[in-house]
């Protein structure tokens, strides 16, 4: 087994704990978050392998488990009232975490669909674009929910600002791992299966 | 519009552009003066492109150009120093100028999809190619304005709803670019508004194997 799966297991492992530890002690939105944690990256795995058989590729797996469990102890330790820069690790982990969806994303239509032929660097472009666009569809968001809901999630510009760079840093970060990845073949191992199933079922599906 | 008129109202708008920079003089606004200055510049851009280096841009891009420079420049001393409302003229030229980098972002797309074997994208995808490409300018425009602030001490962005006020409608320009772009695409006229760059980027990307 490889360690990235290894140490994926001991972080889900740890979830379900302050899962358990949250409702224990009624505190239910630590419990929420664990919750949202334990459907995303213990459930939502086990679905996609049972019900279309498709194995997550580990690093993906390894990455999103990381996003919650850092979002997650943040909440549970208060990590987020002591280190006021938290804020933007969380940040670049998720934004790495999108990049990482965006570049297997690019690489299986790339790799199975007629529409879309990218060169390494054309696909690290696209990682790093799209990565950013979606930061800004995520600062929308929680514009569209402050002027809607009165609530309090855009700080300020600052901190606006903070977040879309950390989030494009993310997204180049990603980008230079993925020409790595693609350079040595890695990637192409570790997507084969999803990027079967995709081929079978969606993207050639009217195809005999 | 065809291809004169294009050219025709482009010079207009740089025409209009001296003319503001005359009256900047007139009423001592120095800022208001270089920004013309700087305008009137890079709007001579696609003139020398095509005298010197034979780079033919298509001439709605030319005229995308400079009515997007004659706002940023001209007409933006106009709203600032004679009706006092800048921020939201502000958007405006915000949209003018998302539709110039995704009308570029589409015509390099398209030329590379065209000449050069490193990229094959239909025109769905290069659709959403614009959209995000324009958003990423969008983003890396309030980042330079945000890091001149730090740097030097110049503040350009007011506040944090104008902010993203500028980039929500970066993005509209950039998705009604993209929407023209892939009926553009359809019909044909993209193919033909960039003959002339096709040429060139024929010839420059396909070097080695000749």
């Amino acid at each position: 087994m490889k360690l990235g799966t290894v140490v994926s297991y001991i972080l889900k492992a740890v979830i379900v704990i302050f899962f358990l530890s949250a409702i224990w002690q009624n505190d239910w939105i630590i419990a929420f978050g664990c919750f949202a944690g334990i459907m995303f990256t213990i459930l939502l795995p086990i679905v996609l392998k049972l019900k279309f058989n498709i194995t997550m590729p580990w690093i993906l797996d390894l990455m999103i488990t990381v996003a919650f469990f850092i979002h997650i102890c943040g909440d549970v330790l208060y990590v987020y009232d002591t280190i006021p820069s938290y804020d933007n690790i969380t940040h670049f982990v998720s934004a790495c975490v999108v990049a990482l969806v965006v570049l297997i994303a690019v690489y299986i239509l790339s790799e199975y669909w007629g529409g879309l032929q990218a060169d390494k660097y054309g696909t690290a472009f696209v990682v790093i674009i799209t990565t950013m666009a979606m930061g800004v569809v995520w600062e929308f968001r929680e514009w569209s929910a402050d002027a809607i809901f009165g609530m309090q999630t855009q700080l300020s510009l600052e901190d606006t600002m903070t977040d879309l760079l950390v989030n494009a840093l993310g997204g180049v970060f990603i980008a230079i791992v993925g020409i790595r990845l693609l350079k040595n073949g890695a990637l192409k191992e570790m997507t084969q299966d999803l990027g079967e199933r995709v081929d079978t079922h969606i993207l050639n599906k009217k195809k005999p | 519009m065809t291809k004169s008129l294009c050219i025709i109202v482009s010079h207009i708008f740089r025409l209009a552009m001296v003319f503001l920079f005359v009256v900047a003089i007139a009423i001592d606004n120095l800022s208001w003066t270089l920004i013309c200055l700087s305008g009137i510049i890079v709007s001579a851009v696609p003139i020398f492109l095509k005298r010197y280096l034979k780079v033919e841009l298509p001439d709605v891009l030319d005229l995308l150009i400079t009515l997007a420079l004659f706002l940023h420049t001209g007409a933006v001393g106009v709203f600032d120093n004679i009706y006092h409302i800048l921020p939201e003229f502000d958007l405006v030229t915000h949209f003018a100028s998302s539709v110039v980098v995704a009308f570029i972002a589409l015509i390099a797309l398209y030329l590379l999809d065209e000449y050069w074997d490193g990229l094959h994208i239909n025109r769905y995808a290069m659709a959403f190619a614009v959209v995000v490409i324009t958003i990423a300018c969008g983003v890396v425009w309030e980042l330079g304005e945000w890091a001149i602030g730090k740097l030097w001490g110049i503040y350009f962005q007011v506040d944090l709803d104008d902010t993203m006020m500028d980039l929500l409608v970066d993005t509209i320009g950039a998705t009604i670019m993209a929407v023209i772009g892939i009926y553009l695409i359809k019909n044909g006229t993209l193919k033909e508004l960039t003959k002339g760059l096709g040429k060139l980027a024929d010839t420059h990307l396909n070097k080695n194997k000749q």
